[in-house]
């Protein structure tokens, strides 16, 4: 598992590990029942506070996507499909913002990108 | 359990005072004690330590009051390293290793040595050749080698180049892989307690003016540059401190308090610190 | 105790070096007051050691550590008896030496004004230890020499009165000596307690 961090990124330390632990979670990187580095050792490895990375675990913990065995560590929860359809449709909304903010910018309109959408689903 | 836990301590100097320190670090964590110098740094140092006495509070280390008979043998599980203050400089680290074998019930010389040859010290030269560099690198070596569960470092990485700096804190950062063991470290360089600590108390003028999580302070502050006519519409209450020239202000500002369309700066917890020490500063 | 006087004992390498080279030409010399000036140099030992504490501020560090407020002032006590005790053996044990190859007999008065010197350079250090805790290494090595200078006054003005009551009656002089060294270690241990008094008291 990769985890890459920015000092100069707008979100908190514990935003960016919550969410990268979280998408390789959805993406599969990480599976069902994986243990995940304990608290301690991963923020020693990115030398980061034990504090933030306790943060992130427990919220990761409280969305349903870890679960701590007292004692032994941190593991990959259950996929979730429902948590993980909502976070793909999340990511599918946010597409959708992207687009309609470039299609503004070249003047397409609703018929123009539909048109689009049709010619790249015929390709695949 | 707390690693130091120190309530209402106070020390008064003719010339200057120490007043109500409250202070906890807790077990397997590494906390920065930064402040200009003066501001009460060693002195605290020294208090936690009872190396001189305290008028008033009370201090635990290790969860023992400093102050009891049993506290001589807590120190076995202390590691200290001081700025400016070492073995008689014509003692090599081999001397050094002998005397501090029958001083510490838990002196591990493989430990030592290792230390020796990893920071490059020679065993049979005595410590007045040394550079400044090496006689902090010797103090860490035999700070690390009798198994403590705390360190106490006094300006432990002043004086030392980037690399050997950068590779110190890595030590200490190692240190702490073990949750019961805890780091206390003062400096006056912000910059290394940015990388490895995770609270970071600040002493100015011999009072405690905070003692936060470092990776809070980063997200809260921040520092914004604008007109002096846009300063006006900021709410004073966001203000922490701020700088004023010729061409505009540079304020120190609580991110949650200050609208987005004020343009927040990259902030490293020395600027944070620097503004908070100065207050309001013309230039 | 151990390590501080190990500590003490690295210090202190290059004087004791000398000490031991200074030991052996003067034992071998017969005659009190060359002996008195090995047992000078011996109490002077724990003074150097001192010095070089203050100078490395051993002391900050050394509050640190885990020893205790006996051992540290001990230990300096302790460092000037070895010394003062080295020099005494070293003298008797060349002296016979010396009466078995000259075929002298061996004279007891000899043994005796070696442990006198002794004892007078323990009481000295008793005398000064305390001071070099309250006032410091300088002041302290001040008032060292001005014990010397006062010591070897008197012994010069006193000692000759003192060689014609020896030689006149023998049980005078065991009394005497054991008195003497009685006196000597009550001093001492009155010495030692307000050491460290005077060091727990520091700031």
């Amino acid at each position: 598992m990769d985890i890459i961090l920015s000092n100069m990124s707008d979100r908190p330390i514990y935003e960016q590990i919550y969410n990268q632990i979280k998408n390789a979670i959805i993406s599969g990187e990480l599976k069902e029942g994986d243990m995940l580095p304990s608290i301690r050792a991963l923020a020693k490895d990115l030398r980061i506070s034990v504090i933030t990375t306790k943060r992130a675990y427990d919220e990761l913990e409280r969305d349903g996507y870890i679960y701590t065995v007292a004692g032994k560590g941190c593991y990959v929860a259950k996929k979730n499909m429902e948590l993980i359809r909502e976070e793909y449709l999340k990511r599918i909304e946010e597409h959708i913002r992207e687009i309609q903010r470039l299609a503004k910018v070249c003047d397409l309109s609703r018929d123009d990108i539909f048109e689009m959408f049709s010619i790249i689903q015929k390709e695949e | 359990m707390n690693a130091i836990e120190i309530k209402n301590l106070s020390k008064s100097y003719p010339g200057f005072e120490l007043r109500d320190i409250n202070l906890e670090l807790p077990a397997g964590s590494i906390m920065g004690l930064v402040g200009e110098n003066g501001a009460g740094k060693t002195t605290t140092l020294k208090l936690i330590m009872n190396a001189i006495s305290r008028d008033s509070g009370s201090v635990k280390v290790l969860g023992v009051d400093n102050q009891a008979k049993e506290f001589n043998a807590v120190k076995e599980d202390i590691g200290v390293v001081l700025d400016e203050a070492y073995f008689p400089e014509v003692l090599t680290p081999k001397h050094v290793g002998k005397v501090m074998k029958n001083t510490y019930r838990n002196w591990d010389d493989t430990c030592y040595y290792n230390f020796l040859e990893r920071f490059k010290l020679p065993e049979t030269k005595a410590f007045k050749d040394f550079s400044r560099g090496m006689k902090m690198k010797l103090a860490i070596a035999v700070a690390m080698s009798h198994r403590p569960k705390l360190l106490i470092l006094d300006e432990a990485t002043s004086g030392l180049d980037p690399i050997v700096r950068d590779e110190i804190l890595d030590i200490f950062n190692d240190f702490t892989r073990d949750e019961t063991h805890s780091v206390l470290l003062s400096s006056h360089i912000v910059s290394d307690l940015e990388k490895i600590c995770d609270y970071i108390a600040f002493i100015h003028n011999g009072r405690l003016l905070f003692c936060e999580e470092k990776d809070k302070l980063l997200e809260e502050y921040a520092i914004v540059r604008m007109s002096k006519d846009d300063f006006e519409k900021l709410p004073k209450e966001a203000v922490k401190g701020k700088k004023v020239n010729k061409y505009g202000v540079e304020a120190l500002v609580l991110k949650s308090a200050v609208s987005r369309m004020f343009n927040t700066e990259y902030t490293t917890l020395e600027d944070i610190i620097l503004f908070l020490a100065k207050g309001d500063r013309k230039q | 105790m151990k390590a501080l006087l190990l500590k003490d004992f690295y210090t202190l390498i290059k004087q004791i070096k000398i000490f031991i080279i200074m030991i052996i030409i003067f034992a071998a010399i017969p005659g009190y007051s060359i002996a008195g000036f090995a047992m000078v140099y011996a109490a002077m030992l724990p003074i150097t050691a001192l010095a070089y504490d203050e100078r490395s501020k051993w002391n900050s560090l050394a509050l640190m550590m885990p020893y205790s407020d006996e051992s540290m002032v001990g230990s300096k006590y302790v460092l000037g008896y070895i010394a003062a005790a080295t020099v005494a053996l070293f003298s008797i044990a060349v002296q016979i030496v010396m009466s078995l190859i000259k075929n002298t007999p061996f004279e007891m008065e000899q043994v005796l004004s070696v442990i006198l010197i002794a004892c007078i350079a323990t009481i000295i250090q008793a005398i000064n230890l305390p001071l070099m805790f309250k006032f410091g290494v300088e002041k302290g090595r001040l008032a060292f020499f001005a014990l010397i200078v006062a010591v070897t006054c008197g012994v010069m003005v006193l000692g000759d009165r003192f060689l014609v009551s020896l030689s006149a009656s023998y049980v005078n002089v065991v009394t005497a000596f054991v008195a003497t060294v009685i006196f000597t270690l009550v001093v001492n241990l009155i010495s030692i307690a307000i050491s460290i008094k005077i060091y727990k008291k520091r700031e």
